[in-house]
């Protein structure tokens, strides 16, 4: 079916417009994607905008030079004459007006117009789709392969690296670049009985003795590989064939880095990495279920079950007991010393044991009032000094009960340990308590009491006649020794008849000769002393004649007749407690506590005071007020402290800077400001690697640019956090007002003043 | 009713229009053409149009006498309200938008044309405030934003030093999270329960001196806090006594490390025992003037200034008027009621109460004298305080201060273990009645935070020298320009550029200072709320009187403009066949 003219005319047109679209859309991405490509390459933050750009770019002017925008009629009828040659050149006819057409234009348009009518399906426009679209491939393989070479400008305008050879980023653990190999193999000491094993990390946790032997091979052999421990020496590798070698044994924790010259000379360095050496740990144990302290007594079983938990890293030799028997008491202590092997296990081995061993304290040979100590000790097998511990000591001690018994048994008549040792100073108190309550109490009562009084004053009398050496009450009967000495005893004339009938009638209780058994032999050396002209006893000059035994005593002549004087001070008062006169013993009793206190003071010691002795005050200057010698006196000191960490503290400085920057750039000054910041942060790193190791790391990877530019900001941030946590918190400063007066200010206050004082 | 601005004269422009319209009409009329109808009615218009432009028509409208500037959250009730009670004013706007739109967009150099009756909304910053010539309108604020709407720190901030940010936050939520990062990440952080005005506090120690962005993030959303940390000055200290205490012992341990101390003990009349602590040894047996300038603080005991010579007595009363810090430290109860022969501009009243109970970041007590000061000469400032009393405050005497310390054995504080309070308490009394340090000049932000880019930010300048001060902010010199009333009071302005720290300096001196600019999308609500508080000063509570009065307002020129050019595509476009 024949169309109009201009239906052929408009197809034709839109047909070459849609393949020529295409065509430069094409070219356009082509265009879009190298662009891309290089942008990556060089820019990487402009890509987005670079692509946009030059697609559109490449459009437009695409556009233009095909002129789409003013595709000519007769162009195309040109184009189907010259390529269709059925039309025989009459296409032209097309573009006439019909109404201006001959007649044999007519007839040839009509003809044109059937061939047109088979022609149009197949009529080609000039494009060329396959050219565009090959461009379009080869510019993807050109982009894949970059991405796979991954180039990088900055990487490339490095000196002296060559490509292959880059030092590329390394976390923690990480090998470093330009490593073709490594290989890190441990060998644990010996006895921890731990086979070889290698790491596949630079990052070690290492057994304490552990040889380790770096091997490295790099993908061209630099001149020289150096390892360098942390505040230790550093150490080159041996080159064996085409590897790198070395092999340490460390026994303390530490951080190291590997440092390498390449041919060229420049020289290439790893990360921080962290060798941890855990110590051989010494063996724990514990005695379960058993009290430090045990008191038995001969009715308690005499067994005692020790059950002990050792553990250890490794591994367990030795376990035993060291009993310790004491026997005996005062000075008279001996001590003997067993080792006592626990019955389970038989062997002691491995990284548990629960041992256990009874200890019989009869076996030991423990008899009442002996004591028993031992303690547990435990050995490793580390080499080659084996560590050690040992529990604390348990105590077992068998009461000596008979002793106890023989006190607290109320079964006896007399309780021979009085509850407590009265002083003469307290009966005289008693005493004259009993007095001043006599009205308040009966006769029965008062009586008792003043009973109770004579006997405490007796048991006084017995304690400071021990100081006498005297045994034996009977000698401590009022004597006519010394009569010089003699003090008066008060005993008033009036009252030698009560005497004489105390005497005569008097019970003297717990005397020896109390019933008057046997004749008291009495020493009447008094008369001794009248009668100078006694006889010589023939025998004396070949009598083995022992010393007096009242001369026997601690203390000196004139002390002795003192106590001795006290002494017959408290026989007479007790008397008079006694016989329920209270009132009458009285004055012995402060007569004896008298002598008891010039007792006393005679029997004090001086001794000489030690250490500083000053020198003899001068009595010529002595308060004379001269201060003529006495100088002003000057104490200077230095204690200033500074900031501690001043390099750090720099750094924070500078990051606080650099993250205000839109676009982090980095000068080669504030780069050495982050070196020396690392400096002053590695003893911290050695103490503390897990926290302030990663610092060091980052400030590698920014001095050598391996952080990408839009990861900058979250790199300093991070470091700048790590810095600012070694910083110590000081609360130091007084931190003096900083406020500032200017002189406006000064006139301000001087105008003020003027006004106050008008 | 309408009324013509001619360009040129009328008669001119008419005639030249008529010509053309003549001209036109003609063309077209004689072309045989289609769309005849269509293009002489485009030659009309554009001729019309042309007139137009040239002729400036402007219409008679009725006005309240004044305009109503309409910003930011103004309700639009609110609005329609004012337009009903005053439709004669004008509606202006200034801010980033509103849903009404009766508005004429205006930048703050148009304000200053208008004669502004009422504000709305969230009122105005410094900037338009500054531009308005009168600032006698009335002012009906919005509601205070949610967020933070007050922030204050120490005006200043010293390292190492316990610091508080206190504030103000607006929550309409049920509760609200604010945290305080700083360089060492997290520092500190509170939760407030509770709608409405919400005081918050948050302490930081910061640990080195420097302009340090720390953050601010409230339930996860952080802005940069600008903080100017200042390093600690180091103060040069004499101590004056008869002997030594236990307390000037301890407070010599706290002082060694970062100070220069002096002491000077009384053996006799004539002898001294001196001790120097990182300070040069210098003589200090007679308290001369020079020997004075040497030193910050003097802490001297009543005994030690009872046996000061009237010469030396003389100079440190001169001393002290010309900066110098005194403490006096007493040995026995002040005597009440008296000045006894000492410069001190206190009183002493006797009390009961000889032990204290005070709250030095936790509640601490320790023995007083029982004394409370009283001073003739004006107030007390104190340093620490109860209820019932100052227990150590100073007074101003001329540029320096005297100070009092009632508290005895603080040292049992370090003895307890407390040497932190020990510590807080000694520094917070030598941090305020130490010497103030002379400066020639001293640069003032009047601004408040925050400061956002082109904001113009006003910089006052204080200190005195034979020449005019010249301001470098950033390396670029500003000029200054002297109060007309006051001596050595200069001021400028500049505007803010890009986010960030910007320096101020004076030209040959080593004052410096700082401010920071920052992002215009952080702390709105503390903006918006400085807009509202700074708008409500200036404004005034007197009703805005409306007077009706007629004026001509010009017609849109653009739609002139636009008809030209549909009518001239018209007649270009239109097929001519």
């Amino acid at each position: 079916m024949n169309h109009q003219p201009s239906y052929y005319i408009a197809r034709l047109k839109s047909e070459y417009l849609s393949r020529r679209g295409i065509e430069i859309s094409l070219w356009s991405m082509a265009v879009a994607v190298l662009a891309f490509a290089i942008a990556y390459v060089v820019k990487p933050e402009f890509t987005g905008l670079t692509t946009v750009l030059s697609f559109t770019i490449a459009w437009v002017t695409l556009f233009l030079a095909f002129r789409l925008h003013k595709i000519s009629s007769g162009l195309l009828v040109s184009y189907i004459n010259m390529t269709y040659p059925q039309l025989q050149e009459s296409a032209d006819l097309l573009l006439k007006d019909t109404n201006s057409l001959t007649t044999l234009e007519r007839i040839q348009l009509s003809k044109t117009l059937q061939q047109l009518d088979d022609l149009i399906p197949k009529i080609n426009v000039p494009h060329h789709i396959g050219r565009a679209a090959l461009a379009l491939i080869a510019s993807g393989i050109i982009v894949l392969v970059f991405a796979a070479l991954d180039v990088r400008f900055d990487s490339i305008q490095q000196p002296g690296q060559k490509r292959g050879s880059e030092t590329r980023e390394s976390v923690k653990s990480e090998p470093p670049a330009s490593l073709a190999s490594f290989t890190i193999k441990i060998s644990p000491p010996a006895y921890t009985q731990q086979r070889v094993y290698g790491s596949e990390t630079f990052s070690l946790k290492v057994s304490e003795g552990s040889v380790i032997t770096w091997q490295l091979k790099f993908s061209e052999t630099p001149q020289r590989t150096t390892i360098h421990f942390a505040g230790k020496d550093s150490s080159n590798f041996d080159l064996q064939s085409d590897q790198f070698r070395i092999t340490k044994q460390l026994t303390t924790s530490t951080i190291y880095q590997i440092t390498w010259t390449d041919n060229s000379g420049v020289k290439h360095a790893s990360d921080f990495y962290q060798l941890e050496v855990i110590p051989d740990k010494s063996p724990e144990i514990t005695i379960r279920d058993l009290r430090q302290s045990i008191e038995l007594t001969l009715k308690d079983k005499p067994t005692i079950d020790v059950k002990a938990r050792i553990s250890d890293d490794y591994n367990i030799t030795e376990a035993y007991l060291i009993a310790t028997v004491a026997k005996g008491s005062g000075e008279s202590v001996k001590f003997r010393e067993e080792k006592l092997k626990f019955s389970q296990p038989a062997t002691i081995s491995g990284k548990k044991v629960e041992a256990r061993r009874t200890i019989d304290i009869r076996q030991l040979g423990l008899e009442p009032g002996d004591e028993l100590y031992f303690y547990a000790e435990a050995f490793d097998n580390q080499y080659p000094t084996r560590n050690r511990t040992r529990t604390e000591t348990f105590f077992i001690t068998l009461l000596d009960t008979a002793a106890l018994e023989s006190v607290v048994d109320a079964g006896l008549g007399v309780d021979l340990m009085p509850e407590y040792f009265r002083s003469q100073r307290q009966i005289i108190m008693d005493t004259e308590k009993l007095l001043r309550n006599k009205k308040a109490i009966s006769k029965k009562e008062f009586n008792f009491l003043s009973n109770e009084l004579g006997y405490d004053q007796k048991v006084l009398r017995l304690k400071y006649g021990e100081f006498l050496g005297e045994e034996f009450e009977s000698e401590l009967a009022p004597s006519d020794e010394g009569a010089e000495e003699q003090i008066e005893t008060g005993a008033q004339d009036g009252d030698d008849d009560e005497e004489n009938l105390a005497e005569k009638f008097g019970h003297a209780h717990d005397t020896e000769n109390e019933h008057n058994l046997v004749d008291e032999k009495k020493h009447n050396h008094a008369d001794e002393a009248k009668d100078p002209e006694a006889k010589e006893d023939p025998l004396e000059a070949f009598v083995h004649a022992h010393d007096d035994a009242e001369e026997a005593t601690f203390f000196l002549q004139s002390v002795r007749t003192k106590l001795k004087a006290a002494l017959t001070e408290m026989w007479d008062a007790e008397l008079y407690l006694r016989l329920y006169q209270p009132e009458k013993s009285l004055p012995y009793q402060y007569k004896a506590l008298k002598l008891l206190k010039e007792v006393s003071n005679d029997s004090r010691i001086y001794v000489h005071k030690t250490g500083f002795d000053p020198p003899p005050i001068k009595e010529e200057k002595r308060l004379t007020g001269d201060l003529s010698e006495i100088k002003n006196s000057n104490r200077e000191d230095d204690r200033w402290v500074g900031p501690l960490y001043p390099e750090i503290r720099k750094a924070v400085s500078t990051i606080d800077k650099l993250l205000l920057r839109e676009r982090i750039q980095m000068t080669d000054q504030e780069k050495e400001t982050f070196t020396r910041a690392g400096q002053e942060l590695t003893p911290l790193a050695l103490r503390n690697p897990g926290t302030f190791l990663p610092a060091l790391s980052l400030i590698k990877k920014i001095q050598e640019n391996q952080v990408k530019q839009g990861e900058l900001q979250i790199s300093l941030r991070t470091l700048q956090k790590i810095l600012y946590s070694a910083l110590p918190v000081q609360q130091n400063a007084a931190a003096a007002a900083n406020a500032r007066a200017t002189d406006l200010d000064q006139s301000f206050i001087d105008n003020l003043q003027k006004l106050k004082n008008d | 009713m309408f009324s013509f601005q001619p360009v040129a004269s009328v008669w001119l422009i008419s005639i030249a229009l008529v010509i053309l319209t003549a001209v036109l009409l003609w063309l077209e009329v004689t072309k045989a053409v289609h769309y005849k109808t269509l293009r002489v009615i485009s030659a009309l218009v554009l001729t019309v149009s042309l007139a137009a432009i040239l002729l400036r028509p402007h219409i008679r409208t009725q006005s309240s006498g004044f305009s109503i500037l309409v910003t930011d959250n103004t309700p639009a009730t609110v609005i329609d309200s004012l337009k009903e009670k005053f439709p004669g004013a004008d509606i202006l706007s200034h801010g980033s938008g509103l849903d009404n739109s009766e508005k004429t967009s205006s930048p703050n150099h148009e304000l200053a044309e208008k004669k502004i009756g009422i504000v709305t909304g969230n009122g105005l910053n410094a900037a338009a405030l500054d531009v308005l010539p009168e600032k006698s309108f009335n002012y009906l604020p919005s509601d205070l934003p949610e967020g933070i709407i007050d922030l204050r720190l120490p005006k200043e901030i010293i390292a190492e030093r316990n610091c508080e940010l206190t504030g103000v936050i607006n929550n309409q939520s049920d509760s609200v999270n604010l945290a305080l990062s700083g360089p060492g990440g997290r520092i500190d952080s509170v939760t407030i329960a509770g709608k409405g005005l919400q005081p918050f506090s948050l302490g930081f120690v910061p640990k080195q001196a420097g302009n340090v962005g720390y953050r601010l993030s409230v339930n996860g959303k952080t802005e940069t806090l600008p903080v100017i940390i200042h390093s600690p000055r180091q103060q040069r200290v004499l101590v004056i006594q008869m002997f030594p205490t236990f307390e000037t012992n301890y407070l010599k341990n706290i002082l060694a490390s970062h100070h220069r101390l002096a002491f000077r003990y009384q053996l006799s009349k004539n002898n001294f025992r001196y001790e120097y602590i990182n300070h040069p040894n210098i003589r200090i047996d007679r308290l001369t003037s020079e020997v004075l300038t040497r030193f910050d603080l003097v802490m001297i005991d009543m005994d030690a200034f009872a046996a000061l010579s009237p010469a030396e007595r003389k100079n440190l009363e001169n001393s002290v008027k010309a900066g110098l810090g005194v403490l006096i430290l007493f040995t026995e109860s002040p005597k009440p009621g008296t000045n006894a022969q000492l410069f001190l501009p206190f009183t002493f009243r006797q009390i009961q109460k000889d032990t204290a109970h005070f709250h030095l970041g936790k509640r601490l007590t320790l023995p007083a004298w029982p004394v409370e000061a009283k001073t003739s000469a004006g107030k007390i400032i104190p340093i620490i305080e109860n209820k019932e009393r100052i227990l150590t405050g100073y007074a101003y005497e001329g540029f320096g201060k005297i100070g009092f310390q009632l508290l005895q054995e603080t040292y049992s504080l370090a003895l307890q273990g407390d040497s932190s309070s020990y510590r807080n308490l000694w520094l917070s009394i030598l941090h305020s009645n130490a010497r103030t340090e002379n400066r020639n000049f001293e640069i003032s932000i009047a601004n408040d935070f925050p400061i956002y880019e082109s904001q113009p930010v006003q910089i006052e300048v204080k200190g005195s020298s034979t020449v005019a001060p010249t301001l470098v902010h950033n390396g670029i010199e500003v000029p200054m320009a002297e109060d007309l009333v006051i001596d050595d009071l200069w001021r400028t302005k500049v505007w803010a550029g890009e986010p960030g720290w910007y320096e101020l300096q004076i030209k040959g001196d080593s004052v410096k200072t700082f401010y920071y600019v920052s992002d215009d999308s952080e702390w709105r609500s503390l903006a918006t709320a400085n807009a509202i508080r700074n708008t409500k000063k200036v404004s005034s509570d007197k009703p805005v009187q409306s007077h009706s009065s007629w004026e001509y307002k010009p017609f849109a020129t653009w739609l002139f403009y636009l008809m030209f050019v549909i009518s001239a595509a018209a007649l270009w476009l239109t097929p001519k066949v």
